[in-house]
């Protein structure tokens, strides 16, 4: 009797002393978040970009926070990594209005000239970039618990509706998991990079003394295709390849 | 029919007048076709011969009305011979088109430049001229001393001597003085020299060595990779040439045709050329040299030069001349502040001369302007090794100025809607964008847990996903289990059905009422049915479908009969001795159940 009351009280005691450190972590994570607006707002934008990043990196990462960030880098006059935070919060907030302006906006300060397309994945299953990976989640495990309540009722009962009902069930059922599965593909295998320097070269071999093939500017979208050494091959578009030292790009993917 | 006052059907007339007008409008449309493509043309098949060569000369005339000969100029130079008329009349798209061609074959007296035209015909108190055309004379070959062959097969090059890259003229000719057919040509394969066909063959009349010949002309351009000292091997030349007859009696047919034999297969090889190609020069080389060698000029325009803004004007930049013209590069336009610019995909068009490939490669770029001003598109340059002059040159544009307006806008219309709704609404004016900025951060304390763009977690993502299944799993399997258990309690009660009747059976002896009645029984509960009268026959057939033998079946029809029989003869209550019979039919029925 005496072990057992010891025991629930030593579980209680567990459970409340995690309830306090979380409830610690979110007090601090919330003054994080409002110096990070403070400074913003009397504009000391490095320092809220550090406030935004630690908020990031303390595992607060979603859309609002890269939007921040992404605002607080173009008020610093970093282009790159503003377009870079921007392009991650569009992947987790894909119909935020003032994300898609603010976006718009820096895109047009860039100096390169190009028209980005929107990759085969994205222009095929033109959807994908209508929900995030969160939202797709959700519509699946609805139509998973919408199918599978109608083969449970039918094996209780079988009216002449129940056939065509779960054919077209499993039909949505498949169509969302694949769109799932696309869209986890999407956002773990962006092979996209933004070029974080005023301007780079793009080198015909991951050496320093290569031939220059071409010249790109700060905010620029290019996709990765292998690393070596320090050194990134980049692809631009069929005819405009290169490398490109690590540091002068950094990946979308998070 | 209704006839007139004259008697001739109405009908008849009226259709007289339609065959005259449409008469007239074709007579108006065919002479209106034809003045409307009134040229005069001046053509000569190839730029380039030799004093030896003729050359022939097409004057083209396209108009309508009777004229005289074409009076053409600059060829004072040259001896003429007439080749005759050719007329041509088409009808494409219902329009008439007529030609007349005069063709002449000149034949230069000296070398030089030449340039032939215009033609100038008179029709109809109006002058037609012509274009002029140029023509190269270079001075034939000195052939003398040679002795002239029948046929015999020639090589040249334009250069013994040139830089890498830099296009050859490699002319092959084929003199004859008798008939040929089924030609066929093996050029010399080497490697670093690519050959390339420059057009059609050319067949002209030719004097060598003092006898003239007919002429079949053949041009390659030929472009090296690599330095070095090369040997073109001779081309060989596979035909069948057809021997002149030599009988002295002619034959009743005197059509030239006729004056030559069956053919002979012959081959015919000429001569090898040495060619010395040299490297391009390291002197004067420019850093961002693009290997191109030739004689180029460059050119750009932007049109519109002024625009409103909003709008787009389109730069042209246009690269052209001759030489290795797919080695033209393609331009890239330096950054122009406060402009976006869009580049279109390069063309690259050539086309053969005599004188080799020319090209054109035309570049376009949309400019979109961010503001109001003038801006000013910079200069962009090409180095190229030019051969004639032996040296690097750089072309350059000019820069080109583009001046960009405040927007225009449209009038307000407000006349249509005072129209529609009696009543003018207020003045619409396009929204004005006075500035840009981006929008403010989000600030909201719900932002920083994400709302609902949050991920679920792991865990909870799962158990709804794997939840449904497994609920549905867990009831499919509890479905079963129950089914089975309704089974199995079946199977129990049924194989309890003979311990029943044969505990009937032998506690007492039964009357053929109740034997029936406990057969029936027996057979409801072993075989889970609810009959209300078992019959011999129905007895028979469930018994034989659960796989009991024949004798056994009709040994329990047999008993059963028998006790209907007792009951339906009045005997239903006597005591019968049946029981032991029957429990021995059921025992060894339940053995050979399947």
């Amino acid at each position: 009797m005496r072990r057992t009351v010891i025991a629930i009280l030593s579980v209680v005691f567990i459970a409340f002393s995690l309830a306090v450190i979380g409830l610690a972590q979110d007090h601090s994570a919330e003054e994080v978040f409002y110096r990070a607006n403070q400074a913003y707002k009397q504009g000391d934008f490095t320092q809220a970009a550090q406030a935004y990043g630690q908020l990031i990196e303390m595992g607060y990462a979603n859309g609002h926070l890269y939007y921040n960030l992404g605002n607080s880098f173009f008020r610093s006059g970093q282009e790159g990594k503003a377009i870079l935070m921007y392009e991650r919060a569009y992947l987790l907030m894909p119909r935020d209005a003032d994300l898609l302006f603010n976006m718009n906006y820096v895109k047009d300060q860039r100096v390169d000239a190009l028209q980005e397309g929107q990759g085969v994945l994205a222009s095929t299953f033109f959807w994908l970039n209508s929900l995030n990976l969160a939202e797709f989640y959700r519509v699946f495990v609805i139509c998973n618990l919408l199918l599978f309540t109608a083969l449970i009722l039918r094996l209780f009962m079988n009216p002449s509706w129940m056939p065509p009902l779960i054919i077209t069930a499993a039909f949505v059922w498949s169509a969302v998991a694949g769109s799932v599965a696309m869209k986890w593909y999407q956002v773990n295998f962006d092979d996209r990079a933004v070029v974080l320097e005023k301007e780079m070269d793009v080198l015909s071999g991951p050496q320093e003394g290569d031939t220059v093939l071409f010249r790109l500017h700060e905010g620029t979208i290019v996709y990765e295709e292998r690393t070596e050494d320090q050194w990134v091959l980049i692809q631009l578009s069929a005819d405009k390849r290169g490398w490109v030292r690590a540091e002068s790009i950094e990946g979308v993917r998070m | 029919m209704r006839a007139d006052a004259q008697g001739r059907p109405r009908a008849r007339t009226g259709d007289m007048k339609r065959f005259a007008f449409l008469l007239a409008a074709f007579m108006m449309l065919v002479s209106s076709s034809l003045s409307a493509a009134d040229e005069v043309t001046l053509s000569l098949d190839r730029t380039e011969a030799t004093t030896a060569d003729s050359v022939k000369m097409t004057v083209g005339i396209s108009v309508s009305g009777h004229s005289g000969s074409p009076v053409i100029q600059g060829i004072t130079d040259f001896h003429i011979s007439p080749g005759g008329t050719s007329t041509n009349i088409e009808f494409v798209n219902g329009r008439m088109s007529k030609r007349t061609d005069y063709i002449y074959y000149i034949q230069p007296v000296k070398p030089g430049t030449y340039h032939i035209g215009p033609a100038e015909v008179r029709i109809g108190g109006r002058a037609y001229r012509s274009n002029t055309v140029e023509l190269l004379v270079s001075k034939a070959s000195d052939a003398a001393g040679q002795p002239p062959e029948q046929v015999f097969l020639k090589a040249e090059v334009s250069k013994k001597r040139s830089y890498v890259q830099e296009p050859l003229i490699y002319l092959l000719k084929l003199y004859r003085r008798l008939e040929v057919g089924n030609l066929s040509l093996n050029l010399p394969e080497i490697s670093d020299l690519n050959f390339r066909k420059l057009g059609d063959p050319l067949e002209y009349q030719s004097n060598y060595a003092g006898q003239q010949y007919n002429v079949l002309e053949l041009r390659y351009e030929i472009v090296a990779e690599h330095a070095g000292k090369y040997t073109i091997e001779g081309a060989s030349m596979g035909m069948t040439v057809y021997e002149p007859r030599t009988s002295r009696t002619r034959s009743p047919f005197s059509d030239p045709f006729f004056m030559f034999s069956s053919g002979r297969p012959a081959k015919f090889t000429s001569d090898a050329i040495e060619l010395e190609i040299v490297p391009l020069p390291t002197e004067g080389r420019p850093d961002d040299f693009s290997s191109l060698v030739g004689t180029y000029e460059i050119a750009s325009s932007v049109e519109p030069a002024g625009i409103a803004w909003g709008e787009s004007a389109s730069l042209t930049v246009t690269l052209s001349g001759a030489g290795n013209v797919t080695c033209m590069p393609d331009i890239e336009l330096p950054g122009i502040k406060q402009v976006k610019v869009y580049a279109d995909q390069p063309v690259l068009e050539t086309r053969p001369t005599a004188r080799g490939f020319e090209g054109t490669k035309t570049m376009k770029w949309a400019l979109v302007p961010q503001a109001e001003g003038t801006f000013v598109i910079p200069s962009v340059k090409v180095n190229f090794f030019d051969s004639a002059q032996d040296r690097y040159r750089t072309i350059s544009t000019e820069p080109q100025v583009l001046t960009v307006s405040p927007r225009l806008e449209p009038a307000p219309d407000t006349a249509g809607d005072a129209g529609l709704s009696g009543k003018a609404g207020p003045v619409k004016s396009r929204v004005e964008e006075l500035g840009r900025d981006i929008l403010p951060n989000h600030t909201s304390m719900k932002d920083l847990s994400g709302g609902l763009y949050r991920t679920p977690k792991g865990m909870f993502f799962w158990l709804w996903v794997l939840l449904p299944p497994l609920a549905y799993a867990a009831a499919a399997l509890v479905m079963r289990f129950h089914k089975r258990s309704h089974e199995q309690l079946s199977r129990i009660r049924s194989r309890g059905a003979l311990k029943v009747f044969v505990k009937r059976c032998r506690h007492k002896e039964m009357n053929a009422v109740e034997l029936i009645d406990a057969l029936e029984e027996y057979f409801n509960s072993r075989f889970v049915l609810s009959l209300g009268t078992l019959t011999p026959d129905e007895a028979g057939k469930i018994l034989k479908k659960r796989g009991v033998s024949q004798d056994t079946c009709l040994e329990m029809m047999d008993a059963l009969a028998m006790l209907h029989d007792a009951v339906y003869t009045g005997r239903g209550e006597k005591r019968l001795d049946l029981g032991d019979d029957l429990v021995r039919i059921l025992k060894k029925a339940e053995k050979e159940f399947g």
